[in-house]
């Protein structure tokens, strides 16, 4: 009798770990479907490989390694996007991979076709993104850069290449760039920390300009902007020759500056200054319609 | 075997019946009385009728994405479209014509560059004389500029009349992006403008003025290739 009451009630427990188990494995298996499609995958590449990447909507994130491999990592917000790899040569080490973002079904709406790319690539790369809506950050790489973007802020850092950077509407900062740089936005501001490049441009229409730094001997920069304020921060130590100027806006300056062929004050008005301070090493050519620049020490 | 025959034997309404069977497919007109008459030409309609019909239940299937861009691959290489190109590529592409493009360009440049400098600079003068275009699409007053300004703002404008129809395509956080920007942009063309009249010798405004016809130029191109990417 017991041993059949002990049996019934053993059949009774199994019973009962089968049904929790089951509403276990159901919203599990629930998240398990709408968790987003992931795909990681490694490409064995050449040193100084091409790599582009042409994204609808999301962030990208690139960091250069010292590796010859990519090592890229997607994840797309929806079954109905998705990614196409091309890699060039089919075989061996490739010199080129294009990674594409599509859209299966076009009546997916345009925030859902959204794609997250993390990838790792060769340090000597030459990368291509075009990024419509999201952020863009890339970090370490030497080779040529180029970014584009719509709204997207981006972010570019330890770049060794020639970078040209583009966002109609995004902010843009570069961080310690070493080769030639290009950064244009319409209404984004533009960022410069610790330039070590010897050519700079930097334009924007409403944004603000900040430079923060020294300049290379024999270097070029170039910022513009129209209504937005420009905020130049270099160290006491640095040497330029200061060309300003404004249609209507202001120009403040905090360091001694003379006039180059003589110890003449340098030439100013209420809207220019022209001058320079120290040796005048590097050449630091500043313009504004309407906004403000200040010019100042660190 | 039927059909070939017929090939051979075909009489003139069996060649008006076939130059015109593409119409009578698409619906426009009733079916034409030849095809009655003809066992062959009403053979040959009815089974393309029947072809289409069937086509109209077949499910659209996207290829996949790697077709496109074999597409694209294959296009780009064979000249029938181009990459993306920056506003002043395509605006300079006639000037391709020539074999050694870069001394020609550089020349180009700096004839126009030194009338740029040279050049007395007044807009409003040189409007009396009516030697270039005025600006319309920023509604100031009128003012005229050198042959290359006046046509970079009329090809904004036009760039612009193509924006209009285009822009309810757009999605939504697109158009407010590329909205913004030209916003801004056509401030700057305003006050620039407002600025000449006032000093007409300003080169600093003049030239911020012309940027920010380029940079709208830019702007509109890039609104225009648009296709989410």
């Amino acid at each position: 009798m017991s041993a059949e009451l002990s049996q019934s009630s053993g059949a009774r427990k199994r019973s009962v770990m089968r049904g929790v188990g089951m509403f276990l494995l159901i919203p599990a298996g629930l998240l398990i479907a709408a968790t987003p499609p992931q795909v990681e995958k490694n490409i064995e590449t050449t040193a100084t490989p091409r790599i582009s990447i042409s994204n609808l909507s999301g962030k990208v994130i690139v960091k250069g390694w010292d590796r010859s491999q990519v090592h890229v990592n997607y994840t797309s917000s929806s079954p109905q996007v998705t990614v196409d790899t091309e890699e060039f040569p089919p075989q061996g080490p490739v010199d080129k991979v294009h990674f594409t973002t599509y859209i299966i079904d076009h009546s997916t709406p345009g925030e859902a076709a959204t794609v997250d790319y993390t990838l790792q690539i060769p340090a000597g790369s030459n990368l291509e993104i075009r990024n419509p809506q999201g952020l863009v950050q890339v970090e370490s790489v030497q080779g040529d850069t180029s970014v584009e973007s719509l709204g997207g802020n981006i972010s570019v850092a330890d770049a060794g290449g020639h970078l040209a950077v583009r966002s109609v509407g995004g902010n843009i900062e570069i961080i310690r760039p070493s080769g030639r740089v290009e950064a244009y936005s319409i209404n984004g501001s533009l960022h410069f920390v610790d330039p070590a490049t010897s050519r700079l441009h930097g334009t924007t229409t409403s944004g603000n300009i900040v430079y923060e730094g020294d300049f290379v001997p024999g270097g070029d920069y170039i910022l513009s902007d129209y209504s937005g304020n420009m905020d130049i921060v270099c160290p006491p130590t640095a040497s330029f020759e200061l060309n300003a100027k404004t249609v209507r806006g202001k120009v403040n300056n905090t360091f001694p500056l003379v006039s180059r062929h003589s110890s003449a004050p340098p030439i100013s008005s209420a809207n220019s200054l022209f001058g320079t301070y120290s040796t005048g090493k590097a050449t630091l050519e500043l313009t504004s319609f309407s906004g403000t620049i200040h010019i100042r020490q660190k | 075997m039927i059909e070939d025959q017929h090939e051979e034997k075909l009489n003139p309404s069996c060649r008006e019946f076939q130059a015109s069977l593409e119409t009578y497919l698409e619906g426009e007109g009733g079916l034409p009385a030849h095809a009655g008459k003809c066992p062959a030409c009403g053979a040959l309609f009815a089974d393309l009728a029947l072809i289409r019909s069937a086509a109209e239940t077949w499910p659209l299937e996207s290829p996949a994405p790697r077709v496109w861009s074999n597409i694209r691959a294959r296009l780009e290489t064979e000249g029938f479209f181009r990459e993306k190109e920056g506003f002043w590529k395509r605006w300079m592409a006639p000037f391709r014509l020539f074999p050694s493009a870069a001394p020609i360009g550089a020349l180009v440049f700096l004839i126009v560059f030194a009338i740029f400098l040279f050049s007395p600079g007044d807009l409003y003068h040189q409007s009396k004389s009516g030697s270039a275009p005025a600006l319309v699409a920023t509604s100031v007053a009128p003012a005229t500029l050198t042959v290359v300004e006046a046509n970079l703002v009329r090809t904004v404008q036009e760039m612009e009349k193509s924006y209009k129809t285009r822009e309810a395509y757009l999605d939504p956080a697109a158009k407010q992006t590329y909205a913004r920007g030209l916003t801004s942009l056509d401030s700057s063309i305003r006050e620039c403008l407002a600025s000449l009249q006032a000093q007409p010798q300003n080169t600093l405004a003049r030239r911020y003025l012309m940027q920010a016809y380029s940079e709208k130029a830019d702007v509109l191109a890039s609104a225009l290739e648009y296709d989410g990417r």
